[in-house]
C-alpha cells in the first residue's frame, strides 16, 4: 500500500507539468509541439532517475551525504546525464525538430525534466521499492502529460487563437491549469 | 534573413536564446519565485555562478589553451558546479536554515548556464561572453524578483527577506492574506501567470521587429 501510494504521489505532482519549464523551449510555435509525445522520453527518465538513485545509494553511500549533495551531484548528475543525451539523441527520428535538438543537447526539455525526477527520487525516495514506485508514478505522469498537452496543442494549431499566446505562452497555460486538476485531484484521492 | 532581424535574434533580451523566448528557465523560476527571500537569494546565486563561471572558464583558456572538445565540455560542466558549491558552502556559514531551504533549486544554477546558450558563445571574444553572461543572469534574476513580488503578498499576504536565521516576514498582513488570490503561490499559479509574461513579450517583441523592419526599409 506504501508504494502504492509513493507510485501515485509520484504520478500527480511530480509529473511533467511542473518539470515542463525546465527546459522545454521547443514550444516555439504550436505546430512543433505536435511533434509530442515520444513514449520513450518517460522510459529514459525513468532509467536516469534509477542509476543516479543506485550510484548516490550504493556507492556513494559511505561518504557522508550531505556532502556528497554539495559537491559532487552536479558533476555526477551531468555525467550521466550526458550519456542518457547519447541515448535520446541516437533515438531521435530524422526531420527539422529534432537536427534543432542534435544541435543543441543541453537546450532541449529531455534535461529539465530528468534533471527534476532524479533529483526527486533521489532525495524522497528512502528504499529501492519506494525509488522503483517513484519512478514507475512519475513516467506515468509524464506520460499522461504529454498526452494531455500534446492533444490540445494540436487542436489549438488547427483553430484560431492569440498569436501572442502561440507556442511558449500557450503550453504553460495549460500546463498550469493541468498542474491545477491534477494537483486537486491528488489532494482529494489522498484526503 | 535582413541584418536587423539576425541582430534582434541573437539578442541576449529578444533572441532565441532568451530565457523569456526559449523558457530555458522556467524550472527554476518556479522554485526561486515563491518567495521574496528566496528570490533574493536565486538572484544572487545566478549572478555569481554565471559571472564567475564565464570569467574562470575564459581564464582556463587563456592559461592552458584548451583546443580538446571533451576536455572543452567537462570544463564547461566543472567550472559553474565549482562556483556552486563555493556559494552554498558561502551560504551554509551564513545562513545553514535558507541553505536547507534552497539548496535544492540552486543545485539547477550550473545547468542553466549550460542551457543559456553561453557555452555557444565564441570564447575569443571575452567581453561579449561576460556581457552576455550578466545580462542573461540579471534577466533570470530580476524575473524572479518581480514574480515573487507578485506570487507572495497575493499567495501568502506577506513579504520576506533572507537574514542570517532565514526567511524572515517584514510585512505580513492577514487580511491580504484572506482575499489574496492564494493560486498565486503555487507552481500551478506561476505556470499561468508566467504564461501571461511570455505572451506579453512575444507581443512587444513582434512590435519591436516590425518597428526594424520598417527602419531598415526606410
Amino acid at each position: 500500500m506504501e508504494y502504492l501510494i509513493y507510485g501515485l504521489v509520484s504520478a500527480l505532482f511530480f509529473n511533467g507539468i511542473l518539470s515542463w519549464g525546465m527546459g522545454f523551449r521547443l514550444f516555439r510555435e504550436a505546430t512543433v509541439a505536435s511533434s509530442f509525445p515520444r513514449p520513450f522520453i518517460p522510459l529514459l527518465l525513468a532509467g536516469e532517475s534509477l542509476v543516479l538513485w543506485i550510484l548516490y545509494t550504493y556507492l556513494f553511500g559511505f561518504i557522508d551525504r550531505e556532502f556528497l549533495i554539495l559537491f559532487a551531484t552536479v558533476p555526477v548528475l551531468a555525467g550521466v546525464h550526458g550519456l542518457f543525451i547519447l541515448v535520446y539523441q541516437k533515438m531521435l527520428p530524422d526531420g527539422p525538430l529534432p537536427e534543432e535538438e542534435k544541435n543543441f543537447p543541453f537546450y532541449n526539455g529531455f534535461d529539465g525534466l530528468s534533471l527534476f525526477s532524479a533529483l526527486i527520487v533521489f532525495l524522497v525516495a528512502p528504499t529501492f521499492l519506494h525509488a522503483l514506485a517513484m519512478i514507475g508514478g512519475i513516467t506515468a505522469g509524464i506520460y499522461c502529460a504529454f498526452i494531455v498537452v500534446n492533444g490540445i496543442v494540436r487542436r489549438l494549431a488547427v483553430e484560431r487563437s492569440v498569436g501572442a499566446l502561440r507556442g511558449g505562452a500557450l503550453v504553460l497555460l495549460i500546463g498550469g491549469i493541468l498542474s491545477m486538476i491534477m494537483g486537486a485531484v491528488g489532494y482529494f484521492i489522498l484526503k | 534573413m535582413s541584418s536587423q532581424n539576425r541582430h534582434l535574434d541573437m539578442h541576449p533580451f529578444w533572441g532565441y536564446a532568451s530565457p523569456l523566448y526559449s523558457l530555458w528557465a522556467v524550472g527554476f523560476l518556479v522554485f526561486s519565485s515563491s518567495s521574496l527571500a528566496y528570490g533574493i537569494i536565486a538572484f544572487l546565486d545566478i549572478l555569481g555562478v554565471f559571472l564567475a563561471s564565464s570569467v574562470g572558464i575564459l581564464s582556463f583558456l587563456y592559461l592552458f589553451n584548451i583546443k580538446e572538445r571533451a576536455a572543452w565540455q567537462i570544463l564547461m560542466i566543472l567550472v559553474p558546479a565549482f562556483v556552486q558549491y563555493v556559494f552554498l558552502l558561502a551560504l551554509s556559514f551564513i545562513s545553514p536554515i535558507l541553505y536547507l531551504e534552497t539548496f535544492f533549486f540552486l543545485l539547477i544554477v550550473p545547468f542553466l548556464f549550460l542551457s543559456s546558450g553561453i557555452p555557444m558563445l565564441d570564447f575569443s571574444f571575452p567581453q561579449r561572453v561576460v556581457g552576455q553572461s550578466i545580462i542573461k543572469a540579471l534577466i533570470v534574476g530580476l524575473l524572479g524578483l518581480a514574480l515573487s513580488c507578485i506570487r507572495e503578498p497575493f499567495g501568502h499576504g506577506s513579504l520576506t527577506i533572507p537574514t542570517r536565521y532565514g526567511a524572515v516576514n517584514f510585512l505580513s498582513s492577514e487580511q491580504s492574506a484572506s482575499i489574496a488570490i492564494q493560486l498565486l503561490a503555487s507552481t500551478a499559479g506561476l505556470l499561468i501567470l508566467f504564461g501571461y509574461v511570455v505572451a506579453l513579450y512575444r507581443f512587444f517583441r513582434r512590435v519591436y521587429r516590425h518597428y526594424l523592419e520598417q527602419k531598415e526599409g526606410e
